[in-house]
């Protein structure tokens, strides 16, 4: 069965999504935009263009460039909101010849707004098809909640001069309620805050055991995220002008590199609290060239804007009202639009709801994802046809100094495999303890055991040389496998351990939640850890140095190696990283000292010796000699601890 | 004997959903398999494609230092008082410019062109009665190819 498209078909831009392997996806155009204008026009050649292209060319022909046909669209000639948009559309529209409905002129020929609504449709359905490679029959379009019987019958009608088999034509709202899973929650109510490019919508949505009821619906098809990038142009125009009594709004360029900078100003407001707009040569007089720079901080766009985010708030707050629900039934919030990005936005939304909204996917594409997942419902996608069960929580083993070292994380799909090389924590210890953690606390003992064995025999040899794979291996079942392998004699054990997704949820949940409320305090272990094993390390080398070297080094030398050694012993006693840190550089700056004049003096007898031999060798051979090299790998982090020594 | 015969009538149909079973589970783990071989290829297309439309992006706001550039350079022209702190400067417009050729962005030749909205984006109407109308009278902002895509439009003046 073909795949099923989801489309938000906007008043300014339409995206469309699909279900692919499960997961919805949004669709890039041909152009590579995850967006398209909603725009049509028909060139002075007659070419049909669709999207950026046809408003690429709206100035030079703006009768002939249709966009917003969405106000239009199963509209009477006569309703209230054709006559008004009639005032601020470029284009001819008229009243159908036969009925009273809307004729838009476009090139030579009049059309239902059906059929612009249609060449916006067909070109999403080209461009996807290109995208996925395979024909595309079916589609599930959005309308806003407040469309009636007409509007909704006329998109469903453009759906099918498209070439679609329009399977629904589903509520906005109800949508983006679909792509975050709302749907599930029996006997919710549920706000979705709809701040778009050019319209504000708010509805009220009440969910049912199979269905999503719309119980009420509001706001201003003409407020949008366009006033907001508006009230910053203006607010550089003034500022501009007091500055340099020079008016840029009658400049077009200039005018369009303050709507291009506005709007970017806008966006980085959303992260920033401070941003610069800077437009080098934005124009000139007879002074010379002039330069636009102000500085616009969050609080300052905030009052710029404060009554169009009031405007908002009081018509959700009267749509409340007028539907007969309290605010504090309603348990779920919904942003939907670029515009809800603005943190003040979305800190009004919650202030008014007392709930934090749901905001985590695109708002520009929550809504053509959830006509998607509509889709893979309707489709079959969904479903899960294979249930693949993930892992709760992290898997791993106690480590050097008591660490829990994660092998396989959290939500990792099973079944899986993860294999890891460990080594030995002293000189010549023979058997090595593994010991099998569940969770996500850093200290071993902070999780729960599931497991452990030993895994002996391992030949005498220095810290960090022998080699230990550790495998995990989880089956679909949950049955973890975990096996111990001495990769020098070939010596295995392993245990097998049932049950690990057997876990219960509130477990689960208790232990994820553990984990967060200790993170910083195990953070902290976890250094003292690392910076003991690091003392560790540095100690043993220390020690290696005066045992092998010590004839070489001098009398004042080997007492402070010796010292920092001792004082960094002393400072690991006492859990301070700080004072562990200070000794352990004291102990490397000597270690380091030390190490030179070691290398000096062997440098000076091996001089000494090739002059005498040199003399033996007068013929000239030279003999080459291939130099002693470590290879260091990953063994020195991830050290065994054995308690067994 | 009739025990037996039904037994086995028994085990052959056993036999069969067995093997139907084992067919689906095959066929299914080779779907699975396929996919993911399928999704790998797909992922690599895909990252390739979103590493070029990061450079993309990343070039678009070069364009951007080279525009004031540009607009810099104008300005020297209408002032006598040239000297070698300007061309200095050119000289590293010069080098903005080299690093975007080398790069794959090149210009898109507008002036006396006819309009185009797949290379070009109007944003005023002149008139102009030395020119046919539909030609390009004027480029405010330069337009830039990377390979074979539109970087960005160029911003233009259309005669009547």
């Amino acid at each position: 069965m073909s795949k099923i498209l989801g489309i938000d078909l906007g008043t300014t831009f339409s995206a469309m999504a699909f279900v692919e392997g499960g997961e919805p996806k949004i669709i890039e155009n041909k152009e590579g935009s995850r967006t398209t204008p909603s725009v049509i026009a028909v060139s002075k050649k007659g070419e049909r263009l669709v999207g950026t292209i046809a408003r690429r060319q709206q100035v030079t022909n703006p009768e002939n460039t249709v966009f917003a046909v969405k106000r239009l669209i199963g509209r009477r000639y006569d309703d209230r909101e054709v006559q008004d948009a009639k005032k601020s559309l470029p284009y001819e529209i008229r009243k159908e010849e036969k009925g009273d409905g809307v004729e838009i002129k476009l090139g030579e020929k009049w059309h239902k707004p059906a059929e612009i609504s249609a060449m916006i449709l067909q070109k999403l359905k080209k461009d996807a098809e290109e995208k996925i490679g395979e024909k595309i029959t079916d589609a599930i379009i959005t309308c806003p909640a407040y469309f009636d019987d007409a509007q909704r019958k006329e998109t469903k009608v453009a759906g099918e001069i498209a070439g679609f088999n329009v399977r629904r034509v589903i509520n906005e709202p109800t949508a983006a309620a679909l792509a975050y899973g709302l749907s599930k929650k029996k006997d919710h109510q549920i706000v979705v805050y709809d701040f778009g490019g050019g319209t504000f919508d708010i509805s009220i949505l009440d969910v049912g055991d199979d269905t999503i009821e719309v119980k009420g619906t509001g706001g201003d098809s003409y407020l949008g995220g366009e006033d907001f990038d508006n009230r910053i142009v203006n607010w550089l125009i003034e500022s501009f002008k007091n500055d340099y009594g020079i008016d840029l709004s009658k400049d077009s360029l200039a005018l369009q590199r303050l709507k291009e900078e506005a709007e970017k100003a806008k966006k980085e407001l959303s992260t920033t609290m401070q941003t610069d707009i800077n437009i080098p040569f934005i124009t000139s007089d007879d002074s010379g060239p002039k330069h636009l720079n102000y500085a616009l901080s969050r609080a300052k766009f905030e009052s710029l804007v404060s009554d169009l985010i009031e405007r908002s708030i009081e018509l959700a707050k009267k749509v409340i009202t007028d539907s007969g629900i309290k605010i504090e039934d309603i348990e779920e919030v919904v942003l939907v639009g670029g515009q809800t990005r603005m943190p003040k936005i979305q800190e009004k939304a919650q202030e008014l709801f007392n709930k934090e909204p749901n905001k985590e996917i695109n708002p520009d594409e929550v809504v053509a994802i959830g006509a998607a997942i509509q889709g893979g419902i309707l489709g079959g996608d969904v479903k899960d046809v294979l249930l693949l069960d993930v892992i709760p929580l992290s898997l791993g083993i106690e480590t050097l100094g008591g660490k829990n070292t994660v092998l396989i994380e959290k939500n990792t799909t099973v079944p899986t495999q993860k294999t890891e090389v460990f080594s030995t924590a002293s000189d010549s210890q023979p058997s090595v303890q593994i010991h099998v953690l569940q969770g996500e606390r850093t200290m071993a003992q902070d999780n729960k055991s599931l497991g452990q064995f030993i895994l002996d025999g391992i030949p005498p040899a220095p810290r960090g040389v022998p080699q230990v794979e550790v495998s995990f291996d989880i089956d679909s079942n949950g049955i973890l496998n975990v096996s111990a392998k001495d990769k020098g004699t070939g010596k295995s054990q392993s245990i097998r351990i049932e049950g690990t997704c057997g876990i219960s949820d509130e477990e689960v949940e208790r232990m994820k939640k553990e984990a967060e409320e200790y993170a910083q305090a195990d953070k902290e272990k976890e250094e003292l850890i690392d910076i003991k094993n690091q003392s560790d390390q540095v100690i043993y080398s220390g020690e290696k140095m005066l045992k092998d070297s010590g004839d070489k080094i001098s009398a004042d030398k080997k007492e402070t190696l010796e010292n920092a050694i001792k004082e960094l012993k002393e400072a690991q006693k006492e859990d301070s990283t700080e004072k562990i840190k200070e000794k352990l550089e004291a102990l490397n700056t000597a270690a380091q000292e030390v190490g030179k004049e070691i290398h000096e003096k062997s440098q000076q007898e091996s001089q000494e010796q090739q002059s005498s031999t040199g003399e033996e060798n007068k013929e000239g051979k030279e003999e080459t000699q291939e130099g002693d090299y470590e290879e260091k790998g990953e063994n020195e982090e991830g050290e065994e601890e054995s308690k067994n020594n | 004997m009739t025990d037996k015969k039904i037994l086995l009538k028994k085990m052959k149909r056993k036999l069969e959903l067995y093997k139907k079973e084992r067919e689906e589970y095959l066929d299914g783990w080779k779907r699975a398999k396929a996919d993911l071989v399928n999704y790998k290829k797909d992922e690599l297309k895909r990252t390739e494609k979103m590493v070029d439309r990061e450079k993309a992006n990343f070039l678009t706001k070069i364009l951007l230092i080279l525009d004031n550039f540009n607009r810099a350079e104008e300005e020297a022209k209408k002032s006598d008082e040239n000297d070698g702190l300007v061309e200095g400067f050119l000289k590293i417009k010069e080098q903005v410019e080299a690093l975007l050729s080398e790069e794959h962005v090149k210009e898109i030749a507008c002036l006396g062109e006819d309009f185009n909205p797949l290379y070009h984006e109007a944003i005023e109407m002149i008139d102009e009665e030395s020119l046919e109308s539909g030609k390009i009278a004027e480029v405010l902002q330069k337009g830039y190819m990377y390979k074979d895509e539109v970087l960005r439009p160029a911003k233009v003046k259309v005669i009547k």
